[in-house]
């Protein structure tokens, strides 16, 4: 927003949408468009198209199939995608486990799991928190104990997103409980159809079932499971999460999300509908604007600052998390007011498919389901408030003896 | 000049100006100048003048360095981090840039001389009890008598005006239905100035002009609000900048601070509450910075008088700026609000900053009008 592109960036970008705009099939487009809550099989088709193109892993190093874009360029994809209403990339897989499998995991669990990552034949979901272990993750007690060549594990683990669809889960479990709480853990694989693992749903503000409580009662795994070297999936996770946060301030979406609130706008206020409140309502738009322009402006600095620093996101990805979900809580919140009396309409029939003929309620529902999807954004992925004790500490340098 | 090399001369021009002007403006000097009465508005124009700073951007045939106008914003910024109260947006980033583009080449030539070299000064003589949001705004009068135009009207709030040479006066040309600028001379017994300082050093004046002959009429035929509207965008942009090193400083005082003042029997930093706080404060900079950082490149850029980044940039300014300054106070406590330590200070300059060019209610309205257009015409 609000700035200009190199020419060679432009174009890429021009690259890119002209790709999007003649591959995303118009069903899965017209989904995302209306902020329909999408299937499994939505976001598969997707990801097999981007994988054709060779866009699918495009930050995985080459020799591992991926295409070694630098972060510039993985932005601009995403934020092309996002901005013509193609389905987000599903991050469990690709930009997790995968990148800690070819970093970490032997060329065994390569060959194993790499392929399916790629084609997206594998569904993966994330056991990390548990009930006693959010934000204070380390503290996690699901138990792998060995028997024989076998982990036998207990435990239970919580939020694990999209279970439901899942074929593997990556998980960390506690194979010993000596020394710090960060020791001791270890990063393993799990198959979802294992005997004595269960999935129960667990249902969020917006009446949607997005996410799970998993448990695990005698799960037996080969130890050829665990990836990498046992006591040492705490730095893997971290590994990870820094790794993730490159993209964190999704501002393709919001940008769309902008896009969408103005027009709504734009029709409420043609329409005449709060002609009185107008100039009020147009400023806190001003301000919601400004607010994601310099969310972008920030974005583009860091990324410029990380490529030119060797490619890998800083602990400055923790501002990226912290004003992105604020700004889209903001901005969900303030697409409410201009449904007026449907404000609060919420008809689940409008989240789950387009019907025939829209209604202003169905429309209402689907920003009500941003709005209330929204309060998740600044608690999950590391709450706001762990983000505030990073820059806190590794920015700031407030660490005490 | 290579992209490395200009990025060399602005980095030696930053590191100059930072010197000069903490030579000429120390913290002390400050603090004594900015509690008197008639404060000197002019602590560091000399300085500036002979160390060609004044005329970073001015153009090389008109006697100045040529540069690109991140080098107005590093000058702004040595000036604003030592409180300087030197005038060198309204001056130099406004007034002189209104000469170099609006007076014919050989004319511009011999005004810009001795402006960059500090012997003359201009002002800009523009508001009128509230900073303009349209040319209706403009009520100042400029009418042609023989080959002379007269101008007539008050002017408020202008920087340094007591110590200008010149003004660069904004009035409406009744006959045409257009605005003009106009540069009239200060010292003319038609023009009566007066003084009144602020709370962070300055000292601006109310001028009135009783049929105050100009001596040019600027950019005779063009339409001069659309100039206007430039030179606003220009002092967003290094006002903007003005306010981010300021923003910095803040932080850094605020983060050291918190490392060594105790309380309970620990550094005040421990305290995960004030944690939060600096990390906010640090979200804070980091947004102003990446937008003052775009509005001063985008100077350089062919941009629309209108494009939305520049309010987006005072908005965000205003916010940031002012969110900083508070917590800043704050998180020092006592020491906060002592006139001993800069953090009181480096507030005030800020909330001047703020002030400047149009307030926050004055850009979003401006962002808001913008957005408006864009809205109903997309129907």
């Amino acid at each position: 927003m609000y700035f200009r592109e190199s020419k060679e960036d432009a174009a890429f970008r021009a690259e890119i949408r002209e790709f999007v705009a003649s591959e995303l099939p118009r069903d899965i487009k017209e989904k995302v468009a209306h902020g329909v809550y999408l299937i499994k099989e939505d976001y598969v088709t997707w990801q097999k198209i981007l994988h054709k193109q060779g866009w699918f892993a495009v930050g995985w190093p080459k020799e591992y199939g991926g295409a070694e874009w630098d972060v510039k360029r993985q932005l601009m994809l995403y934020q092309e995608c996002a901005l013509a209403d193609a389905p987000p990339i599903i991050p469990y897989g690709v930009k997790m486990i995968g990148p800690i499998i070819y970093t970490f995991g032997s060329d065994a669990h390569r060959k194993e799991h790499l392929n399916d990552i790629l084609e997206s034949n594998v569904w993966w979901a994330q056991g990390y928190s548990e009930a006693g272990a959010g934000s204070d993750l380390s503290a996690l007690r699901t138990s792998a104990v060995l028997d024989g060549d076998e982990y036998v594990i207990n435990g239970t683990k919580m939020w694990t997103t999209e279970a439901q669809w899942a074929d593997k889960l990556h998980c960390l479990v506690r194979t010993s409980s000596d020394g710090r709480q960060q020791e001791g853990i270890t990063y393993v694989v799990i198959d979802m159809d294992a005997r004595g693992l269960s999935v129960t749903p667990i249902i969020t503000i917006d009446d949607v079932h997005h996410t799970n409580q998993i448990f695990l009662e005698d799960v037996r795994i080969p130890v050829s499971n665990v990836i990498g070297e046992v006591g040492k999936g705490w730095s893997y996770a971290r590994f990870l999460l820094g790794n993730e946060r490159a993209f964190i301030a999704e501002t393709g979406s919001k940008i769309s999300l902008l896009n969408k609130i103005k027009d709504k706008a734009s029709d409420v206020f043609n329409s005449g509908g709060r002609a009185r409140d107008k100039d009020a309502l147009i400023r806190e738009l001003s301000r919601l604007e400004t607010r994601l322009a310099s969310l972008c402006a920030v974005e583009k600095g860091y990324v410029e600052k990380w490529i030119a620093d060797g490619g890998s996101p800083g602990p400055e990805s923790a501002v990226l998390k912290i004003r992105g979900t604020e700004i889209l809580q903001d901005m969900a919140e303030f697409s409410l007011k201009l449904f007026g009396d449907r404000a609060t309409a919420y008809e689940l029939a409008a989240i789950k498919g387009l019907g025939q003929n829209e209604t202003e309620s169905a429309c209402a529902t689907r920003f009500g389901y941003q709005y209330l999807y929204g309060r998740c954004w600044s608690i999950f992925g590391g709450t706001n408030e762990i983000q505030r004790e990073i820059i806190a500490k590794q920015l700031l340098g407030l660490v005490f003896k | 000049m290579t992209e490395g090399a200009a990025e060399e001369t602005l980095k030696l021009l930053e590191e100059s100006a930072r010197r000069i002007v903490a030579d000429a403006h120390p913290f002390e000097t400050h603090r004594m100048r900015a509690a008197a009465e008639h404060p000197d508005c002019l602590p560091t124009w000399k300085a500036l003048a002979e160390n060609g700073l004044l005329g970073a951007t001015v153009a090389e045939d008109l006697g100045g360095a040529g540069l690109p106008s991140r080098a107005s914003a590093l000058v702004a910024q040595a000036l604003a981090l030592n409180l300087a109260p030197d005038p060198y947006v309204e001056s130099m980033v406004v007034a002189a840039w209104l000469l170099e583009h609006g007076l014919h080449p050989n004319q511009a030539a011999k005004w810009l001389g001795p402006i960059v070299e500090g012997a003359s000064m201009a002002g800009f003589a523009h508001g009128e009890d509230y900073h303009p949001d349209g040319p209706e705004n403009i009520l100042a009068s400029a009418e042609l008598r023989g080959d002379t135009w007269y101008v007539s009207g008050r002017k408020t709030g202008v920087r340094a005006g007591g110590d200008c040479d010149w003004f660069v006066v904004s009035a409406r040309i009744v006959e045409e239905d257009a605005i003009g600028l106009f540069l009239v001379e200060a010292e003319d017994e038609s023009v009566q100035r007066s003084s009144f300082r602020t709370f962070d050093g300055a000292v601006l004046a109310d001028v009135t002009f009783t049929e105050s002959p100009a001596v040019h009429r600027l950019f005779q035929d063009e339409e001069v609000w659309r100039w206007l509207q430039r030179v606003q965008n220009r002092a967003d942009a290094i006002l903007g900048s003005q306010a981010v090193v300021l923003m910095e400083k803040l932080l850094t005082d605020t983060v050291d601070y918190l490392k060594t003042r105790k309380q309970f029997g620990v550094e005040i930093g421990q305290f995960q509450a004030l944690q939060h706080r600096a990390s906010d404060m640090f979200v804070a900079v980091e947004e102003a910075k990446a937008m003052a950082s775009l509005a001063v490149d985008a100077l350089d850029e062919e941009r629309d008088v209108s494009d939305p980044l520049f309010p987006a940039t005072r908005i965000c300014i205003a916010e940031t700026a002012m969110k900083v300054a508070h917590d800043a106070i704050q998180l020092h406590g006592g020491m906060g609000v002592s006139d001993e330590l800069f953090i009181s200070h480096g507030a005030k300059r800020l909330k001047a900053i703020a002030h400047a060019f149009g307030d926050e209610t004055f850009h979003e309205r401006r962002h808001g009008d913008g957005l408006l257009a864009e809205l109903e015409g997309a129907a």
